[in-house]
């Protein structure tokens, strides 16, 4: 088969630095995904009971909010040449929306199984994997408003372009990470 | 954008999919398919909202390489509980 790509085509994204830290974040969370599984292997009756209690039914609404922030901000970033500022704005605050909705939701349902915490080893992971994400989703927030201040100018230089490509990169980072957990703590039993 | 938005119903689906498949059950070979699912979800996200398929070759066989260990991670994980 022919390769069709250009050596024009060829490009990454964002800045170097900044993949640099997202894959030291994919094999920090590999390890743990490897540690979550050997406690599983040691008591899997533990983990059943634990997983009992997770609702499918809210991880896929969990899933589908930031699915769709990743979208709006896939649109943002890939439509900054030829959009309006104004609707670069809209996009991200609507993938705000929907990170905030997640962080929220995610924050009410650690005040319902706050007392689970520190009960076994499925709910320590539990609380280890998710509570990491959610502080990826915090700092994916922060990003976020960044990218909101980048979009508002009416032209991007080289520098500013990758800025808002990295911020990108990270919020989609945030988003399939979730997607392992998801699959990994609410399904799966 | 068309091809974003398409990218976002076929993620969305199989997210869906994967609950109605897998939500209740405790059967291995679903298991095994929800997990394989989800690697191929996130091959989505990173080729197509990160935009990893316009990077150098090289990054993009890292991505698959690590994809390949995560796979054999969940994969033999769930087994051996």
């Amino acid at each position: 088969m022919r390769n069709t790509r250009q050596p024009s085509d060829v490009r990454t994204p964002a800045e170097p630095g900044l993949w640099l830290f997202a894959w030291g974040d994919l094999l920090l969370f590999g390890f743990l995904f490897a540690v979550h599984y050997g406690y599983r292997a040691q008591s899997p009756e533990v983990f059943a009971a634990g997983q009992a209690e997770l609702s499918p039914g809210h991880g896929v609404v969990y899933t589908l909010l930031l699915l769709t922030s990743s979208l709006l901000v896939a649109a943002a970033v890939t439509g900054r040449r030829t959009q309006s500022p104004r609707r670069g704005v809209l996009l991200i605050d609507g993938a705000a929306l929907c990170g905030a909705m997640f962080a929220g939701l995610k924050v009410l349902e650690y005040v319902h199984l706050g007392p689970l915490a520190s009960a076994d080893n499925f709910w320590i992971m539990y609380f280890a994997l998710t509570g990491m994400h959610l502080g990826h989703v915090g700092i994916g927030l922060g990003a976020l408003a960044a990218m909101r201040n980048l979009l508002k100018r009416p032209g991007l230089d080289e520098r500013q372009t990758r800025m808002l490509e990295s911020c990108g990169v990270f919020w989609h980072l945030v988003d399939a990470l979730w997607v392992i957990l998801f699959s990994m703590l609410f399904l799966t039993r | 954008m068309t091809a974003l938005i398409t990218v976002y119903c076929v993620l969305a689906g199989a997210t869906v999919l994967a609950w109605a498949i897998d939500g209740n059950s405790s059967n291995a070979q679903l298991a095994w398919v929800v997990l394989a699912m989800a690697i191929v979800k996130v091959r989505f996200i990173c080729r197509w909202f990160m935009e990893i398929r316009e990077a150098p070759r090289a990054m993009q066989v890292a991505l698959d390489a690590y994809l390949v260990v995560i796979a054999c991670v969940l994969l033999i994980g769930y087994t051996a509980g």
